[in-house]
């Protein structure tokens, strides 16, 4: 009787899960845990010919790689790319794309199975981007530099758009589960395909923020519920910051209890996912995806 | 102490939750050995293609979706996006000399298929008026979208058979008579007050089904030193599973000495079996009721002491 329960009991602690698959060097998740941004040399393959409107989200899209730094089809987003500080790199991003040359990029970058392959493997080889919407789970956005030119005014609220509601997409990003399994070497990631791009929501700190390796900046928050104070969407979520941004500079010296509204954007936690890898050795494991929140535009609660 | 029946309805909420936490995830395990999703989205493309065996066929062996899977593998893939659908089709309909970007390709390729009922489907979706070949990838798209929520739908329907199976496997494996079980906990006040304590214990860890986190960070001031959680967490403690072997079991004598007895062992094998059916969530939910009911009746003396 003990041994059938024991066999069931071993076998219950493996899962699986199905959906997009990403592989990612450990040595890199490591070192872009706890940095809100990434900079590379992007070779521009295509780019949109103008912003969406701002009803949409307003963001300028543009498709490429960047073999040394990212190794993985990638898109980057500029954010209000249809304000006036925007149009000298709207400008050069559509005059680099498709001529091969390499451009400097800076911005957040962002982990999240939104556009999915079925498995793409970091540093591997890929063929050039067909538009600006390849299969793709990694994504520099926002931008904060490109081609030198600063945007770290772009991070803010978006005029127009209002982002998802918080309920709906934290209730969402919470449903999330995400199967991973390391070698010594890799780690696998297979996760669903992921919605819910722009959310705005109320946040109130829980901890201190914290300076990260690159300048940006980390703190705890609990999403607030709107129909119940006691009962958060989301509890301690890791909110990241860009470095330089008005963002950043707002949540500086700020302290537990502080209460802001925000608009985000979710990517996965990798410095969840290296204490994780760590523990599991090669076991393969499923769990709620653990996700931060980048923070795009913040103001001070009224 | 609280009422004997309660605790009773207790202890029997207890059991098959902790039952029904084994048929889930050997569910799961079962799934991902027998390439389940796999098996099923492969179903989804045959209804899709209605009848064009010949071009599923080439469909799966084509480089893109072949490709997704580890060499050499026989395994199916269990999942292709839409877009590497409508890729993969429209290349095989336009042919090999032709190509999918060309609408008289694809159109010449659509009047070659032999099924009726599927060029009939695909005549519908990509009309003689369209001449956008980028359209015609779209509304292939949509429609393998389309077909892939019913495949869901189907997956979920035959998850359901198999935990029903699964927890008939379970019940007689481990010879889990509700009737029996029942008895047990109604004579032995003893364990009965331990699988009430052991409840209490599993209600305060996360409700079934939730996925839990995989790290905590234990300094509110520090986003970025986090501690792993419930890695390799198995589902039930020892102290739960020496439990279960108090009141459930094969002993190695005939368990039913006559035929109502044997009558009242099949009654409580089948209690067990339709339990198990209702999820571990189902079970975790009535026993926070049952716990609710046992505190808020619980007597001022004895509030007192828990408190305490």
């Amino acid at each position: 009787m003990q041994r059938i329960l024991a066999l069931l009991l071993c076998l219950s602690l493996c899962d699986s899960a199905i959906g997009g698959i990403v592989i990612l060097k450990r040595a890199w998740v490591k070192k872009f845990k706890d940095r809100a941004t990434i900079e590379a040399k992007f070779v521009i393959e295509h780019s949109h010919s103008s912003p969406n409107s701002n009803k949409k989200d307003g963001d300028l899209h543009f498709a490429g790689q960047a073999e040394r730094e990212i190794g993985l089809p990638a898109v980057a987003e500029l954010v209000n790319a249809r304000k006036a500080f925007s149009k000298p790199a709207v400008q050069f991003i559509k005059d680099s794309a498709g001529t091969g040359t390499e451009v400097d990029l800076h911005g957040v970058w962002r982990l999240w199975f939104e556009h999915p392959a079925h498995s793409q493997t970091q540093f591997a080889t890929f063929g050039i981007a067909k538009n600006t919407n390849p299969d793709h789970s990694f994504e520099v956005h926002p931008v904060l530099k490109v081609g030198g030119i600063d945007l770290s005014e772009s991070f803010d609220f978006i005029p127009d758009f209002a982002g998802h509601d918080a309920k709906k997409a934290f209730n969402f990003y919470n449903s999330l589960k995400i199967t991973v399994r390391a070698s010594a070497t890799a780690v696998t990631m297979d996760a669903k395909k992921s919605v819910f791009n722009y959310t705005t929501y109320g946040m109130v700190l829980t901890g201190k923020p914290k300076k990260l390796v690159d300048g940006g900046i980390a703190v705890f928050a609990d999403v607030e519920n709107e129909e119940d104070e006691d009962d958060p969407l989301a509890r301690g979520i890791r909110m990241i910051f860009a470095p330089g941004t008005a963002g950043a500079k707002l949540i500086t010296g700020k302290v537990a209890g502080d209460k802001f509204v925000a608009i985000g954007i979710p990517r996965v936690n990798l410095n969840a996912i290296e204490a994780a890898i760590r523990v599991s050795g090669t076991q393969q494991f499923t769990s709620s995806l653990p996700y931060e929140m980048i923070v795009v535009g913040i103001k001070a609660a009224e | 102490m609280g009422l004997p029946i309660l605790d009773v309805a207790i202890g029997l909420s207890f059991i098959y939750l902790l039952l029904s936490l084994v048929c889930t995830s050997v569910n799961e395990l079962l799934a991902g050995a027998m390439n389940q999703r796999g098996k099923f989205l492969k179903l989804g493309v045959e209804r899709l293609l209605s009848g064009e065996t010949e071009l599923k066929e080439r469909l799966y062996k084509h480089p893109l979706i072949e490709g997704t899977t580890a060499k050499g593998s026989s395994r199916l893939p269990a999942y292709i996006s839409s877009k590497r659908f409508a890729v993969v089709l429209l290349d095989e309909i336009s042919g090999p000399d032709g190509s999918r970007m060309k609408m008289d390709d694809l159109k010449r390729g659509i009047e070659g298929l032999k099924s009726s009922e599927f060029k009939t489907a695909l005549k519908a979706l990509i009309p003689e008026t369209m001449t956008d070949a980028f359209q015609a990838h779209e509304v292939i798209e949509e429609w393998f979208n389309e077909g892939m929520d019913r495949v869901s739908g189907w997956y979920k329907r035959h998850t359901q058979i198999y935990v029903v199976l699964l927890a008939a496997v379970v019940t007689l494996g481990l010879n889990a008579d509700s009737l029996h079980m029942a008895r047990v906990l109604w004579v032995n006040p003893t364990l009965r007050a331990q699988l009430v304590d052991a409840a209490s214990v599993r209600l305060e860890k996360d409700r079934p089904e939730e996925m839990l986190p995989l790290v905590e960070y234990p300094d509110p001031d520090d986003p970025t030193k986090s501690v792993a959680v419930n890695i390799g967490r198995a589902a039930l403690s020892p102290a739960e599973q020496d439990l279960l072997t108090q009141v459930m079991g094969w002993d190695g004598k005939s368990p039913a000495d006559g035929p109502l007895s044997l009558f009242a062992l099949v009654l409580g094998w089948l209690m067990t079996i339709a339990a198990l059916a209702l999820g571990a969530p189902f079970w975790f939910d009535t026993l926070k009721r049952f716990m609710n009911i046992r505190n808020t009746g619980r007597s001022p003396v004895e509030a007192r002491d828990k408190a305490a």
